[in-house]
């Protein structure tokens, strides 16, 4: 195998700009998380947004969102997350892609 | 400072400078190139823009904008300008100039007759490792008052309110802080976190896109000015002057300096339940000067 | 802050404003929204017809939000832009494309190059697109589209069923226009909100996560046995973890691209999370030499809508035109892996059919109706009708993984020196390979000619 590690997930990010918005543009109702078996957005969200807690909960970020829309996709749960464009001139910022 | 003048609708002048928010770092040499679409402004510059405006509207004065950059900020400059800017102008800083050069730039447009400022507001920094003396040499030229690194700005009410005066609120050392009236003429400096611009309407943006060219004056140009010297050491805090042992001897002044033979309080160990404690802590912080006497 | 926290309004009396036109009269002939290639060709299109046209771009610039898989095909721009190889931002010509089979540690590679495509009129391109897209958008603009950045267009507004503007997130930012084009990108708001996607199943869904990795551009020449601006783009098969979907590779001037495209239901069934999928494919020894040693310049992520023809929204509603990859026109064959042609494809219809019913003054649905006939009529709905059923094979189980491993079997065995036993005969080879791999010859029939069906 080659000699190079993986690296770091902050690594990764960081490598990403984001002019962050004031206004949370992903809101989760997380009553709904806790009866949800599957729970896609955790290994869906490219960003690693989503957060299982011990109590069943999710708990998420809105800061580092590609804005890509998966998590609202994946979500089977109607309703459990809601979606949106961040603030015109906010979130990602994309340079080499 | 109170000149007849002040008693008209003033003109608040947000002064801001054009950077690469995102250059690319040359990993092994060190050296930055310009990104492509990283160009902007800093946070600060930012709440500059907004904190001339709300001073404007509470004064039922006009703002401008005055911005230094090159011809390519005129996009982002727009943006900024849409939210409320009576007049924008850009003075022509093409790449890196030495700071001077850049205030004597900046005075000449905002010190003539035509804009007639009576305020100047300032970002606190740039984010392109400026020195950071811009506002400072503003006030010097203009022969304003100046108030730097401003952590709230208000503008007064009752009796100075139309005197136009502001009330501001400063950082000093120890974490505290210090309320200012600032009179105007006056130039200031304000931090990032301050104030958040507000969005331009969407038909002022059309505006302002339809019209690019038009609505932004360029000013400056030809000066003698040259770039800074080139760095060759790094970027460090200036050093403080302290005095130097005043001793006889060689001897005296190395324990002078050493500090081996000074009465000092030796390190104590004590035992104490929580409260008591936190209090032996604050009361040798502030014995030891780390404290305001007033805590 | 709390999360859904509601920021107030501005109020101020400088910015809140009323719009200089009156209730249900149009400020401008039309509406793009999204300044990616389909509405920048829309908006191209209106503004050199002399119609009035606001592009809006949610980003702080065209191209900000936006990534993709690899290549564009730009003989679609010859009629936009000619000669538009002198002057767009392009990173490299594609002289080499190959089909890469990954299974375990085997690869198995078809390779065709031809030094033709490094020449105008040039094949296939690479480009970071935030450089391409607001190259394209500025062409917009030149023409006359009034481009209007940092504006998230958050709904439509109604004048009974007609779509007459688009709300924005500005302060005073309703706009009304005689037809809205919806360029908005894969989440298609505009056209969720219009009932035009009622098919809308994450099914037909991708999420595609790459790395651009810096490294010399002689390195790269070397890696990839190109010269000059001549690059590389690579399509693989298998290694995507056993979540459904294919990967990339592909050169810039001096960086390297390096992806995953994965299926969203896979994905949220799984267990593994896509960049560790990712790691997972840079490690394979077929793909390692190519990307190993360079930093990463930048992560990052898009949906990417794979459904093909069948999974597209009505494109037209009345005063509303759809486009780009908010009607799902993304093509995704296996071999081709195309976007940004067929946004630029679409959009341009887009642009003309609006601009022949804004001049006949009737932008309902029927007087829209001429764009889906252009596109039945251009490669754009023609390649996807023709292509309709490849992606659901693509992303079955059959070319995910058992054929991959199939192939690079064969592969292995046929060319394995194992003497002194003598060389097998190929039919037990292939034999052999479908029993180990699970491939069933019913499966494999029925599914090459469904292939050759599917292909034409």
């Amino acid at each position: 195998m080659s000699g190079y590690s993986q690296i770091s997930f902050e690594t990764r990010m960081d490598s990403v700009e984001f002019r962050v918005a004031e206004r949370a543009h992903i809101t989760v109702d997380d009553t709904l998380c806790r009866d949800c078996s599957v729970r896609g957005c955790i290994t869906a969200c490219p960003a690693n947004l989503f957060v299982p807690t011990s109590d069943g909960g999710i708990v998420f970020n809105y800061e580092q969102c590609f804005e890509c829309g998966a998590c609202s996709l994946a979500c089977n749960t109607e309703g459990a997350i809601d979606w949106s464009y961040p603030e015109g001139g906010h979130g990602v910022v994309f340079h080499k892609t | 400072m109170s000149s007849p003048r002040t008693f008209a609708p003033p003109v608040v002048a947000a002064c801001i400078k054009w950077v690469d928010l995102r250059p690319e770092l040359d990993p092994v040499q060190g050296s930055l190139a310009p990104s492509l679409h990283g160009g902007g402004f800093s946070a600060a510059d930012l709440s500059a823009a907004e904190t001339a405006l709300s001073l404007a509207q509470a004064w039922s004065g006009s703002a401008v904008l005055v911005c230094a950059g090159p011809a390519n900020a005129d996009r982002s400059l727009l943006d900024v300008a849409a939210s409320g800017f009576s007049r924008t102008v850009r003075v022509d800083v093409p790449g890196q100039l030495a700071t001077a050069t850049v205030a004597e730039l900046l005075v000449r447009t905002l010190g003539q007759t035509d804009l007639d400022v009576d305020l100047v507001v300032c970002g606190d920094m740039s984010y392109d490792r400026s020195s950071g003396a811009v506002p400072a040499m503003l006030a010097h030229h203009l022969d304003f008052c100046q108030a730097l690194g401003l952590l709230s700005v208000q503008p007064m009410s009752g009796e100075l309110a139309e005197k136009h005066t502001i009330l501001a609120t400063r950082r000093l050392d120890g974490a505290r802080r210090e309320r200012i009236k600032i009179p105007i003429p006056a130039v200031i400096s304000v931090e990032g976190g301050i104030a958040t611009l507000r969005r331009a309407g969407l038909h002022a943006s059309m505006g302002e896109a339809a019209r690019a060219e038009a609505r932004v004056e360029t000013r400056g140009g030809h000066i003698h000015g040259q770039s800074d010297p080139p760095r060759t050491t790094p970027w460090r805090p200036r050093a403080r002057s302290l005095a130097g042992p005043s001793g006889e001897s060689s001897f005296d002044r190395i324990l002078e300096l050493t500090g081996s033979l000074s009465d000092t309080s030796p390190p104590r160990t004590v035992k104490a339940d929580p409260a008591e404690a936190a209090r032996m802590i604050i009361e040798s912080l502030s014995e030891w000067g780390y404290l305001g006497n007033d805590d | 802050m709390k999360p859904g926290e509601e920021v107030s309004p501005e109020e101020s009396p400088s910015t809140a404003e009323s719009s200089p036109v009156g209730a249900g009269g149009a400020e401008v002939d039309a509406i793009v929204v999204g300044a990616g290639p389909a509405g920048s060709a829309a908006a191209l299109e209106l503004a050199r017809n002399g119609h009035s046209v606001v592009l809006l771009e949610r980003g702080p610039f065209p191209g900000s939000k936006n990534m993709y898989g690899g290549v564009i095909y730009g003989r679609i721009l010859d009629a936009l832009v000619p000669k538009w190889w002198e002057e767009a931002p392009i990173q490299r010509w594609v002289t080499r494309r190959q089909t890469m089979m990954l299974s375990g540690d085997q690869a198995l590679t078809i390779d065709y190059r031809s030094d033709r495509w490094g020449d105008p009129p040039y094949n296939g391109a690479t480009a970071y697109r935030p450089d391409f897209d607001h190259w394209l958008a500025d062409k917009a603009a030149e023409a006359g589209a009034h481009l209007v950045c940092s504006t998230t267009a958050t709904g439509l507004i109604h004048e009974g069923d007609q779509v007459v503007g688009v709300t924005t997130d500005r302060p005073g930012g309703e706009l009304r226009a005689k037809v809205v084009i919806a360029c908005d990108g894969a989440n298609s708001f505009l056209a969720r909100e219009a009932g035009l996607y009622e098919n809308l199943d994450p099914a037909n869904f991708t999420v595609g996560v790459k790395e651009t990795i810096a490294l010399p551009p002689e390195v790269i020449n070397a890696r990839f046995g190109v010269r000059g601006d001549h690059g590389v783009d690579i399509k693989i098969l298998g290694c995507t973890g056993g979540v459904p979907g294919g990967g990339f590779v592909y050169t810039n001037r001096d960086t390297v691209s390096v992806g995953l495209v994965l299926s969203l239901t896979g994905l949220a069934k799984g267990d593994r999370r896509p960049e560790q999928l990712l790691h997972r494919m840079k490690h394979h020894p077929g793909i390692a030499p190519l990307v190993e040693g360079g930093e990463v310049r930048e992560y990052s992520a898009h949906m990417i809508p794979e459904g093909g023809y069948d999974a597209m929204p009505e494109l037209v509603g009345n005063g509303l035109l759809v486009a780009g990859d908010a009607a799902s026109m993304c093509l995704a064959a296996g071999v081709w892996l195309e976007g940004v042609n067929f946004a630029i494809g679409s959009g341009a219809a887009a642009g003309r059919a609006g601009h022949r019913a804004i001049q006949r003054g009737d932008t309902s649905a029927a007087g829209l109706a001429g764009y889906r006939t252009r596109l039945e009529s251009s490669f754009v709905l023609s390649d996807h009708r023709k292509l309709r059923e490849i992606p659901h094979l693509v992303m079955g189980d059959l070319a995910q993984t058992r054929l991959p491993g199939m192939a690079c079997g064969v592969a292995e065995q046929f060319f394995h020196v194992d003497n002194p036993a003598p060389k097998p005969g190929l039919r037990r080879i292939i034999r052999s390979e479908m029993k180990a791999n699970g491939v069933r010859m019913r499966d494999l029939v029925r599914e090459s000619v469904k292939a050759i069906r599917g292909f034409g």
